[in-house]
């Protein structure tokens, strides 16, 4: 079985899996938020060969990539019909009852689907390339100010610790249960609807009575070990920025000028932002009125 | 009778991923009616993997394995799980690990349950399963497992297996975390098993003193593969290469070890402290007479 | 200074059905410092509780503990005496809190507002003491029990405590895990001069300490060396414990008739002592 406490996390230690958490976490929050200002074809292919290089940096096979795109077809698919169907301006091309396909509808579908692919793969860089251990450090780091309006910040970060150290382990016994409870006879997937909810509980009750076994036992390793002892906790760990994550950030920073320049010169009106839900509302409530 | 039967088995654990590991490199085993056999190996030696095979708990992808007259490795029709489980009764390790419900006759009465037996003929194999683990029925059936001693908790566990009627039972480290009362009574328990309900019995087990105590045949896993495959008396004249191996070899077996090397020959296999103390009265009675 | 004095320590629990049932009746204890105690008992005999009363995990309702001097129930103290008596208990996962080896040992002393670079030399040195510096980096899911549990080890080496408590640390790992974790122990006691108790129901693992205290029905029933111990089979039946392997079949060869002398509480002991009777 293998350690599902390291999510996505594809291993290779490339440059890029070496930049700060801190910063891969601002980069990609940066990325989400710049990307709904690419309109054109040409914003589009600027993106797609920012995430193609650090695709290459990172030296993650492309096909685990494109594997985050799949989970999103079902959204990408859905959203695009509507838009293709319900989008009324421009020249229309075909028309039946509230259904209508435009030239600009489907500029739009196109463009809204690559813009949502394109999303979903640049965040998923941060996934791969990151292990939520190192995301819990870097969103402790990031929330440190609001210890100052008495946020238990500290606290936080520790039971986030706490719960991905126990997640593989919890998995682990799960699957125990599972198959000690299947050795009994015990069939988990038929039967009608009651009958699988009833199934459960032969694997929760364990699951819980466990779970509160380990929390006791580890309430007390906690106290063996010191904690609360002090005010002023230290941490051994230190997040530094290097070099490394500053010609990141100015590789980042070319995309958006390179994503804002054309937004300026293409002068595209004003985008949906919503994945196209917004335009579909108002266009419903058009056809309704008209 | 051949009760057990698997050819050319082998697994792969997280197969084409940067986690793959091999768990098993073709198995050859044959397990046959009246077997007292007994697994040892490293843990992540494979031996986990595979009696989890021969449960039907894990699917196998190379090979083949045949349970009685169920062909595990057939494709159409699919093999009975059902029926299989109650032909192998699996005791995991920490058993009492899975009880669930709120007396311990509800919890034994699980497996019967799930086979869809009668009322009358659930409630007379709880009662067996009790008696085989020397719990009273009437003092025990309606009280909470949960306030059972660690001990009890693991009879009734071994119970709910029994209650299947399986005619081979696996024990998985059954003396685990046992002080030395409770695994005098755990063993004693499982001798029993073998000479009155259970012909066929497999246990795993690290402890290697109390293995050869009762087991008659000895498989060997080390590194995904079966290392050896002997009857006891056989199997420790390899006792260099079970050490080599980083496996314990029996107390008594190293202690005859030594005294061969200081030319003093004991009669006979010497395995357990039985052996031992007999073989050394024989040699000093002897010595007396030359 | 004695590292540990307990007197007349008592304590009850309640059962979930509402009984009242006496974890520790009336017991008395004292360990110099660096002696290597083995505490020995059959489960629910009481050991559990003597572990936890003595870093204030629990305080005893009579009688009074003091670790180094400072009596636990002086709840000022209370982190002086777990920075000087640490814990390792039974299940190496229920005691890590971190996902990767050299953060789960830095915890005790963050939590002590240790400095940074002092924090680091001691994750190194606790790492070395225990044999699994190359694993720094590492996630212990995947390690074997022997390996969490020394890294549990290093976890408590990090506070420098004077004195370990080792809470059943053997009880479920395998004979390899086993032997790394009481070897490490011994080491400590040696090497650094931590004072040990060492809590279990393996009797070979209390062969070669100092002393052995042996608990039952909530008291501690005999404390001598390991050879005077062992020597009262009848109290260590009655006690539900058994007696060291190489021992057991020496009694016996003794009660056939075979003249064998000294105290054969080890396999080399055993092999020896054979050797010379049957030459």
């Amino acid at each position: 079985m293998r350690d599902i406490s390291f999510g996505q996390y594809y291993p290779t230690n490339s440059p890029i899996h070496r930049l700060d958490p801190r910063a891969k976490l601002i980069f990609s929050l940066l990325f989400m938020i710049f990307i709904f200002f690419a309109k054109s074809y040409t914003a589009f292919m600027y993106v797609f060969i920012f995430l193609t290089i650090v695709t290459i940096v990172a030296k993650i096979p492309p096909k685990i990539v494109l594997k985050s795109i799949k989970l999103i077809l079902f959204l990408l698919i859905f959203t695009g019909l509507i838009n293709l169907f319900l989008y009324s301006e421009g020249n229309v091309l075909a028309h039946w009852w509230i259904f209508t396909i435009t030239d600009k509808g489907i500029d739009f579908t196109i463009k809204l689907a690559l813009r949502l692919a394109l999303l979903v793969i640049g965040t998923n860089m941060l996934s791969l390339t990151t292990t939520p251990m190192e995301l819990t450090d870097a969103i402790e780091c990031l929330l440190k100010p609001l210890k100052y309006i008495k946020v238990p910040v500290h606290d936080i970060a520790i039971t986030m610790s706490i719960a991905l150290r126990f997640i593989p382990t919890l998995m682990e016994e799960t699957d125990k249960i599972i198959a000690a409870q299947k050795a009994r006879g015990a069939a988990f997937d038929t039967g009608k609807i009651h009958e699988r909810v009833l199934s459960m509980v032969p694997i929760l009750i364990p699951l819980f009575v466990s779970s509160f076994r380990r929390a006791d036992e580890l309430a007390d390793a906690l106290d063996a070990r010191c904690y609360n002892a002090t005010k002023n906790r230290t941490k051994m760990k230190k997040l530094t920025f290097s070099y490394r994550d500053l010609i990141a950030f100015l590789i980042l920073a070319v995309l958006i000028v390179l994503i804002m320049l054309d937004c300026y010169l293409t002068k595209a009106p004003a985008d949906s932002i919503f994945f196209g839900t917004d335009y579909y509302i108002v266009n419903l409530f058009k056809s309704w009125i008209g | 009778m051949q009760n057990i039967e698997v050819k050319n088995l082998t697994y792969t654990y997280s197969k084409k991923t940067p986690y793959e590991k091999i768990a098993l490199k073709d198995i050859n085993l044959t397990i046959n009616e009246g077997d007292f056999l007994g697994i040892i190996g490293h843990t992540g030696s494979g031996k986990s993997t595979f009696i989890q095979h021969i449960n039907g708990l894990i699917k196998a992808q190379d090979g083949e394995i045949k349970v009685f007259d169920i062909n595990l490795t057939q494709k159409k029709p699919k093999p009975d799980l059902r029926k299989l489980r109650q032909e192998v009764g699996m005791v995991f390790q920490y058993p009492e690990y899975q009880l669930f419900a709120d007396t311990v006759e509800k919890d034994i009465a699980f497996g019967p349950k799930n086979l869809k037996l009668p009322a009358e003929e659930i409630k007379n194999r709880v009662r067996l399963a009790m008696d085989a683990v020397g719990l009273d029925y009437d003092y025990y059936k309606n009280r909470s497992p949960f306030d059972l001693s660690g001990g009890q908790k693991r009879r009734v566990a071994i119970a709910g297996v029994l209650a299947m009627k399986p005619k081979v039972l696996i024990l998985d480290e059954p003396t685990a975390g046992l002080d030395p009362i409770g695994k005098r009574q755990i063993l004693n328990l499982i001798t029993n098993l073998k000479n009155t309900i259970t012909p066929t019995i497999i246990v795993i087990s690290h402890d290697i003193n109390e293995i050869t105590q009762y087991c008659n045949r000895l498989v060997v896993f080390n590194n995904a593969k079966i290392a050896f495959d002997l009857p006891i008396n056989e199997l420790f004249t390899h006792s260099e290469e079970l050490l080599n191996m980083g496996l314990d070899i029996p107390l008594c077996v190293k202690v005859n070890n030594y005294l061969k090397a200081n030319n003093i020959k004991l009669d006979g296999d010497i395995i357990t402290p039985q052996d031992l103390i007999t073989a050394i009265i024989k040699y000093k009675n002897q010595g007396g007479s030359l | 200074m004695k590292a540990i004095h307990i007197s007349g320590a008592t304590l009850e629990y309640k059962t979930q059905t509402g009984g009242i049932v006496r974890a520790l009746n009336n017991v008395s204890l004292d360990v110099e410092e660096g002696e290597f105690v083995a505490l020995l008992g059959h489960n629910g005999s009481g050991k559990s509780t003597l572990a936890k009363i003595l870093n204030g995990l629990l305080i005893p309702r009579l009688g009074e503990v003091e670790i180094f001097g400072v009596n636990t129930k002086d709840t000022s103290k209370i982190f002086e005496i777990r920075s000087n008596i640490g814990m390792v208990f039974q299940n190496p996962d229920n005691q890590m809190i971190a996902s990767i080896v050299e953060d789960d040992i830095a915890f005790g002393p963050e939590n002590l507002g240790i400095p940074r670079e002092e924090i680091i030399d001691r994750v190194n040195w606790a790492l070395e003491k225990v044999g699994m510096s190359e694993h720094k980096k590492s996630t212990p899911f995947k390690m074997s029990g022997g390996q969490k549990q020394r890294i549990a080890i290093a976890g408590i080496l990090a506070i420098k405590p004077k004195i370990i408590v080792f809470d059943e640390s053997t009880a479920m790992l395998d004979p390899q895990g086993r032997k790394e974790v009481l070897e490490v122990a011994k080491q400590l006691n040696k090497e650094e001069n931590i004072t040990i108790i060492w809590i279990t129901h393996y009797m070979d693992e209390a062969v070669d300490c100092d002393r052995v205290a042996i608990m039952n029905d909530a008291r501690i029933i005999a404390m001598d060396t390991p050879q005077n111990i062992f020597k009262q089979t009848e109290l260590i039946k009655s006690a539900g414990l058994d007696l060291p392997l190489p021992l057991a079949i020496a009694n016996s060869l003794r009660d056939n008739g075979i003249d064998i002398e000294g105290d054969i509480l080890t396999e080399n002991a055993l092999k020896e002592e054979l050797c010379k009777i049957l030459k």
